[in-house]
């Protein structure tokens, strides 16, 4: 297969993990005979440096011209006090918008070989391994009016939960659509008791799940959810939720993976053409001094090839590949209390000598049946 | 007492716990490494704080890696890395290595033999494909992956389902020309890659019967092609013969009663096989495969079969793809293909009696000069009495480079690689896309056949050359 795949490092470790994931990729398909084209553009607190604008149309125009998207992270203290339309965040919510990229998925799993540095007791992570759908082009993010105001003279401010039906109907019917090939439980999350927004959702959900007989829809309070996260994360499979809600409880469920840094995203678009980044921030703390985790950004690479190419095997590679190297004991800087830690770009070797590893033993083991 | 097959009589003998509807727990007697399948392995063991149960029972060697030419002088990092892995796996946790300044070093499954660890019974395994090679002795022998290579380093057991049994009874004689190599291939041809797939297979038959361990060898170390688990051949006086001596075989006394041991073994008379299939000697032709997996393959005087030969829509669209990557045509007349490169090696076919077959075909005679040819005796050991026997002498003299022993051209893994879209002639046990090299065209064949097309320049019908003295 050949592939364009538009890179967008961004800012801060953004750059130092696309690296690691384009690396990775590179070593996939020289053993899978692939052909990975990578063309790089600006986005974010960089793009703001160089073109004035957070999201440049000359990024949007290779986007549209590739099959896929990696995105790195962005934002940095650089451009903290800038206007809201010069803030590298702002670059984020544009591009999502402009690829309508509605549903974002993150994944999370436990590492038994992470174990020592989870803050969870024992084998209280045994087992979990559930998807959040978090919706991404409307709700609180995305209402409008948000801004300053006066009121009557006092100064105030608002921000608006907003969302047309057609957007609740098209994340929740994903959500179904996924729990499908997994293990056919759909949690709904909202706030039904109070929000208006909510009491829709959830009649939307009712009515999605009629589309799916075999697939289990249950109702959930966001603040009960953000419990049960903590208390039992084994009981979900697919958890669906609006923009905020899905943006807190993803960040809460990375810390059941170990640590942000593990953590991958893949945001789905109506049209095919989906991004890919880790769920972490561009972490301007330690930027540029190697500590940096590649595992989220490669693991986000890892989706792209499930989600967008289908190219399953190669993904399970990757993910392979990452496990073996937990498991072998090597960790970044933020997976370990101990000063034994590689850095970033020794783990991304790590990875790629694992895949070379798994691929000469499946070279040798391979058979039919 | 139900008559048992040997199948059936191995697995009962070796069985340690067996539960209803789980699989059965095996007693591993001989668990061979190497140096690709076995780093994680020894990891898993390290960081989980166990040690290998039973160093007396493994046996590692270095193959897959290595190169054949220079040997000391490793270029490769990956190959660094496993070597000296598996160098100190070995002297941390006791185990014999027979490695790259041995004089026991070789292709794992030619070595295994060599040295009388394979023997008649046992249960063997290895994480490498093609550990049914030993089933040739009367051993339950197969391929296991890195997982299960740490809980047999752990335990020395490995849990299995408890297979089918395959008969396949080939009897008759085998015409002048014709070879093991050939008899397997023909199998695989008829009935496809997957039909032995759950099977253990049991290869009887007086044609069997009269081959040697070698030619047993070749026949077992292909099972796999044809979907089952392993193959064996009931033990016999060719088996104690080739046996006795040997440097771990048992000796003396403790001989005579393994061997009285090793006669029990046989099928009873009137044990049941879940199915049986019989082939005629009579009916096999030298083969060549002409596509991208060993059931693709016809007699050398035939053609490339057409679309409306494929038996499916599925097997269609394999077709077509497989004209592409081999670059031949529906209808092409095999021995007018030309080749680029002949391998004559691999755990099929590196043995003393296969490098005797193709030096009698190229003796006094020259490789032709569009082909690049390389022999890779399957161990030191087979590279020394070849020497002795003045193999090495026709072989260069006839233009072949004469190597060190490895897994080398088999699947590419060190640096012997054929270059992309060159036709290669191989007397190994794979042809899959890619397998000598990415855009690599392999054909199996025997090593007579490999030899003569080295010198032809295209395959050629080793009927119709006078060998003088050819014993297949």
């Amino acid at each position: 297969m050949r592939k364009k795949i538009a890179v967008l490092p961004g800012d801060g470790i953004g750059k130092e993990v696309i690296q690691g994931a384009i690396d990775v990729l590179q070593t996939v398909g020289r053993y899978y005979h692939h052909e990975f084209e990578f063309q790089y553009g600006a986005i974010g607190g960089e793009a703001i440096d160089q073109f004035e604008s957070p999201l440049p149309k000359e990024t949007i125009d290779l986007c549209r011209q590739s099959d896929a998207v990696l995105l790195g992270a962005v934002g940095g203290p650089k451009w903290d006090r800038n206007e809201a339309h010069l803030r590298p965040e702002k670059g984020l919510l544009a591009i999502r918008k402009e690829l309508d990229l509605f549903a974002n998925l993150r994944p999370v799993q436990s590492y038994s070989s992470l174990q020592e540095t989870s803050p969870f007791k024992g084998d209280h992570l045994e087992g979990v391994d559930f998807l959040i759908v978090r919706e991404l082009t409307g709700g609180l993010y995305f209402g409008k009016p948000s801004e300053r105001l006066r009121d009557n003279g006092e100064e105030a401010v608002v921000d608006t939960l907003f969302y047309k039906r057609k957007e609740m109907e098209r994340i929740i019917d994903t959500a179904f659509q996924l729990a499908k090939k997994r293990n056919k439980k759909v949690t709904s999350v909202d706030k039904a008791n109070v929000l208006q927004s909510s009491k829709l959702w959830r009649d939307v959900a009712e009515e999605v799940a009629t589309k799916y007989p075999d697939v289990e829809l249950e109702h959930m309070l966001v603040d009960n959810a953000a419990m049960q996260l903590i208390a039992k994360p084994q009981q979900f499979d697919v958890i669906v939720t609006e923009n905020m809600f899905g943006d807190i409880l993803s960040d809460e469920a990375a810390m059941l993976s170990g640590s942000l840094g593990m953590l991958p995203s893949a945001s789905l678009s109506s049209n095919g053409l989906h991004l890919y980044e880790p769920a972490h921030g561009s972490a301007p703390d330690i930027a540029g001094k190697q500590i940096a985790n590649p595992i989220a950004m490669t693991l986000s690479a890892a989706m792209m090839l499930r989600n967008s190419y289908q190219l399953d095997e190669e993904a399970g590679a990757i993910e392979k590949a990452v496990k073996h190297v937990l498991e072998a004991g090597k960790r970044t800087k933020d997976l370990t209390y101990l000063n034994r830690f590689v850095r970033t770009n020794e783990m991304v070797e790590e990875i790629k000598e694992a895949l070379a590893d798994d691929f000469a033993i499946l070279n040798i083991m391979e058979a039919y049946a | 007492m139900k008559p048992k097959n040997i199948i059936e009589k191995i697995w009962d003998q070796h069985v340690v716990l067996s539960e209803e509807g789980k699989p059965d727990l095996l007693y591993i007697d001989l668990h061979l490494i190497h140096e690709v399948t076995s780093p994680q392995a020894f990891e898993g063991l390290r960081v989980k704080g166990r040690k290998v149960r039973k160093p007396q029972n493994t046996f590692a060697t270095m193959d897959h890696n290595i190169p054949t030419k220079n040997r000391y002088q490793l270029e490769d990092e990956v190959a660094k890395k496993q070597i000296r892995a598996l160098e100190r796996n070995c002297h941390e946790f006791g185990i014999e290595l027979a490695g790259l300044d041995s004089e026991d070093q070789g292709i794992v499954h030619v070595i295994g033999p060599e040295l009388g660890l394979t023997l008649p019974g046992k249960t063997i395994v290895c994480g490498d494909s093609h550990t049914s090679t030993h089933g040739a002795f009367g051993a339950l022998a197969f391929g296991i992956g890195t997982s299960e290579v740490e809980h047999v380093l752990a335990t020395q057991t490995l849990w299995q389902h408890k297979p089918k049994t395959l008969k396949v009874e080939v009897n008759g004689e085998l015409k002048y020309g014709v070879t093991a190599k050939d008899v397997i291939l023909y199998i695989i041809g008829k009935y496809g890659v997957d039909f032995g797939t759950g099977y253990v297979i049991e290869y009887a038959g007086d044609c069997i019967r009269n081959m040697s361990m070698d030619e047993r060898m070749t026949i077992c170390n292909m099972s796999i092609e044809f979907g089952a688990r392993a193959g064996l051949v009931a033990p016999d006086e060719t088996t104690f013969e080739y046996v006795k001596g040997r440097k771990y075989a048992p000796k003396g006394e403790a001989f005579s009663q393994s061997v009285a041991y090793w006669k029990s073994l046989n099928s009873d008379e009137g044990a049941e096989y879940d199915q049986t299939i019989v082939i005629q000697g009579e009916d096999i032709a030298p083969m060549v495969t002409w596509g991208t997996n060993p059931g693709m393959v016809v007699p050398v005087d035939e053609s490339v079969p057409s679309l409306s030969q494929a038996k499916d829509e599925k097997e269609r669209t394999s077709f077509k793809r497989a004209y592409e990557y081999m670059g031949l045509n529906p209808g092409e007349k095999i021995d007018h293909v030309s080749v680029d490169y002949v391998f004559i090696g691999s755990c099929t076919n590196s043995r003393l009696s296969d490098l005797r077959n193709a030096a009698e075909v190229i003796k006094d005679k020259h490789v032709h000069p569009s082909v690049t040819a390389i022999v890779v005796p399957g161990s030191q050991s087979v590279k020394r009495q070849a020497e002795k026997e003045g193999l090495h002498e026709i072989f260069i003299k006839a233009g072949f480079e004469w190597r060190d022993s490895g897994c080398s051209m088999c699947l590419s893994m060190n640096n012997d690689v054929v270059p992309s879209g060159k036709r290669c002639v191989s007397t190994s046990n794979r042809n899959f896309e890619g397998r000598q090299g990415k855009g690599a065209r392999t054909h199996l064949v025997s090593p007579a056949m490999a030899a003569s097309a080295a010198l032809y320049g295209h395959f050629v019908d080793i009927r119709k050359i006078k060998i003088s003295s050819f014993t297949s």
